[in-house]
């Protein structure tokens, strides 16, 4: 007799997947709620947007904001320019070293902020003495932090074209080195390219303990001190800022879905 | 003189030699096919040329000038892979103005030369597709359009047929035969595949070990094979055990002259070499009169001619010989037969 699954499986499948789906949502949508909720109070029981509207009129904070996304963008292109030559030229010409790379690349992870910023201050000194104390110079660190997501990230990418042999064709054609990298490999690795930049604008527009430690104003810092004088204004703006890596995720996984493959018979 | 010339080649990867010597010409306009098992060292050879592998010792010529130190994106190369080599984010059209673009051609010379490429590759229709959305031999014929559009000096075809299916992989491999004689293109064609070498190529060179076996026409190379390696890599064969003995091979009871043999010393074992399509069959009847004796065990029906397999007499070896279908009816599985060598071409080779 044919097995079949039994119909009251299936329904308490179904249940169980809801039921699962509603007490995470739940847990997660709770706080958001509740700081959308918190940062639209007006006085006596009214709803506000002061809060809201109240982003934009401190300028401390569209400072911050602003010098946020332009380390989030300084990060991202760093990370690319050093880590997508890099590692296709591993793949490429000398495979014995992927490991090694990667080691150094998820290394960042294992090592707690606070003792990257120990290691990092006597370096700052000589960075801000060089290069002046702007706070864009954070780049160099946020580089390093967001290596071990865009390593993965690109490493996917690598992995998913056949990077040898279309490298070959290529040369064989009459490509410089250069033009494989740019008119081949990057082209065939867009969607990587991507992932790897959103995550690691999430990551900067998120980061505060090496920023705050270092003492640049960036948007997390900035939100940490208002918090300490006007709650409704950093619970608005932490609120935006987790929409927009919300949006970014989403974007993500959009960009993230595989092209199509067509499989067409001789 | 040849036009592409291949001199003294030697490689080792990891202490492992993968090329050991090798010396080739390649007159223009010619194609020559590297036939071999894998790790015999042809592709190797061909990587050499197109300047993604460096030889350890060596040189490559073309047209009189060493190529050896150029870089491969400088040495006009044409060259088809295996497979999936096509750039994916580009459009058929796009792929083969791809050499051209980095020539820094025209757009108008560029859009004439690619109508012309897809027309000779059969593809007309087909420039605005993406790599995807075609079949493989579509993606080769495309592969080869590429290749062509830089007007190579040579162009090197590394297998580009090993990964298509049967019938697609015979018509691809006589269409490519046909273009390369009407553009008259010095090639350099590395296969396994015995019978496309023999198909398609002025001269195939069999390679075993890093070296040349034999460097010869199709037809030489499967009559006169050059080694018993040779002739068991190229087409079917048989490959007899017997004893030299004075001018002669001793196969069990029968007795078989040849000059080969005087080289070899008396007692030594042999083998004798012989395709199967060149040993004669006879029924036999009555009493043994020195001839080669066994009985029919199997016939496989082959099309035009039906293989035999007789197991000898004696020490029971199986041979296998082939006989027009239409004859091949009166011997069937239990005739006792004679066999035939003296009428046919063998090799004698020590054992």
């Amino acid at each position: 007799m044919a097995v079949t699954a039994k119909p009251g499986r299936k329904i308490g499948g179904t249940v169980l997947r809801w039921v699962v789906l509603v007490v995470l949502g739940f847990y997660f949508v709770l706080p958001l709620v509740a700081m959308g909720e918190f940062s639209t109070r007006g006085i006596n029981n009214t709803r506000s947007l002061d809060s809201w509207t109240g982003i934009f009129s401190d300028p401390d904070l569209v400072d911050a904001i602003l010098t946020s996304v332009e380390l989030a963008v300084l990060s991202s292109v760093l990370m690319l320019v050093l880590l997508v030559p890099t590692m296709a030229w591993i793949r490429l010409r000398l495979p014995k070293l992927g490991r090694l790379v990667e080691f150094l690349c998820l290394l960042p992870l294992t090592i707690p902020a606070i003792v990257l910023v120990v290691g990092m201050a006597p370096l700052y000194a000589w960075v801000n003495y060089f290069l002046g104390d702007s706070p864009l110079t954070l780049t160099f660190v946020y580089a390093v932090l967001v290596l071990p997501f865009a390593y993965r990230a690109i490493d996917a990418g690598l992995a998913s074209i056949d990077l040898k042999t279309l490298a070959e064709a290529a040369r064989s054609l009459g490509a410089s080195w250069g033009t494989v990298l740019w008119r081949i490999v990057v082209p065939n690795i867009r969607t990587a390219l991507i992932g790897a930049s959103l995550l690691s604008v999430a990551l900067v527009l998120g980061e505060f303990t090496i920023a705050s430690l270092l003492n640049f104003e960036t948007l997390q810092v900035q939100v940490n001190l208002i918090g300490k004088r006007n709650a409704g204004l950093s619970i608005a703006v932490s609120l935006a800022c987790l929409v927009f890596a919300f949006v970014l995720l989403f974007l993500l996984s959009y960009v993230g879905q595989r092209r199509r493959v067509t499989v067409v018979e001789d | 003189m040849g036009y592409l010339e291949l001199k003294g080649l030697r490689k080792s990867f990891g202490g492992q030699p993968a090329l050991d010597g090798l010396d080739l010409d390649l007159s223009e306009g010619e194609l020559v096919s590297l036939l071999g098992p894998s790790g015999c060292g042809k592709t190797t050879a061909l990587r050499i040329v197109a300047g993604f592998e460096t030889a350890d010792t060596g040189h490559v010529v073309v047209a009189g000038k060493d190529i050896t130190a150029v870089p491969a994106n400088r040495r006009d190369m044409g060259m088809v892979f295996q497979a999936y080599s096509l750039f994916p984010n580009m459009t058929a059209a796009q792929n083969i103005e791809f050499g051209l673009r980095l020539r820094k051609a025209s757009g108008p010379e560029r859009a004439k030369r690619v109508d012309e490429l897809l027309e000779l590759v059969g593809l007309g229709e087909f420039g605005a597709r993406y790599p995807h959305q075609m079949s493989g031999g579509q993606q080769q014929r495309v592969a080869l359009a590429r290749a062509l559009a830089i007007q190579p000096r040579v162009l090197l075809l590394d297998e580009p047929l090993s990964a298509l299916d049967a019938k697609v992989r015979v018509s691809l491999r006589d269409e490519i035969r046909r273009i390369q004689t009407e553009l008259g293109m010095t090639t350099l064609f590395v296969t396994h595949d015995q019978e496309e070498a023999l198909a398609v190529s002025d001269r195939v060179g069999v390679m075993s070990q890093g070296k040349l076996e034999q460097l010869d026409s199709p037809a030489v190379v499967y009559r006169e094979p050059a080694s018993a390696f040779v002739a068991q890599f190229v087409g079917v064969t048989n490959a007899v055990l017997g004893k030299a003995a004075s001018g002669a091979v001793r196969l069990g009871t029968f007795t078989l002259p040849t000059d080969a043999a005087a080289e070899l010393a008396d007692g030594s074992d042999v083998k004798v070499i012989v395709r199967p399509e060149d040993i004669g069959i006879v029924e036999h009847k009555g009493e043994s009169n020195g001839s080669l004796l066994g009985s029919v065990l199997t016939q496989s029906f082959l099309g035009p001619v039906t293989r035999l397999v007789v197991r000898l007499d004696g020490d029971e070896q199986l041979v296998r010989v082939d006989q027009p279908s239409n004859l091949a009816a009166a011997y069937p599985p239990g005739t006792a037969v004679a066999l035939d060598f003296n009428a046919s071409r063998f090799l004698v080779v020590p054992a």
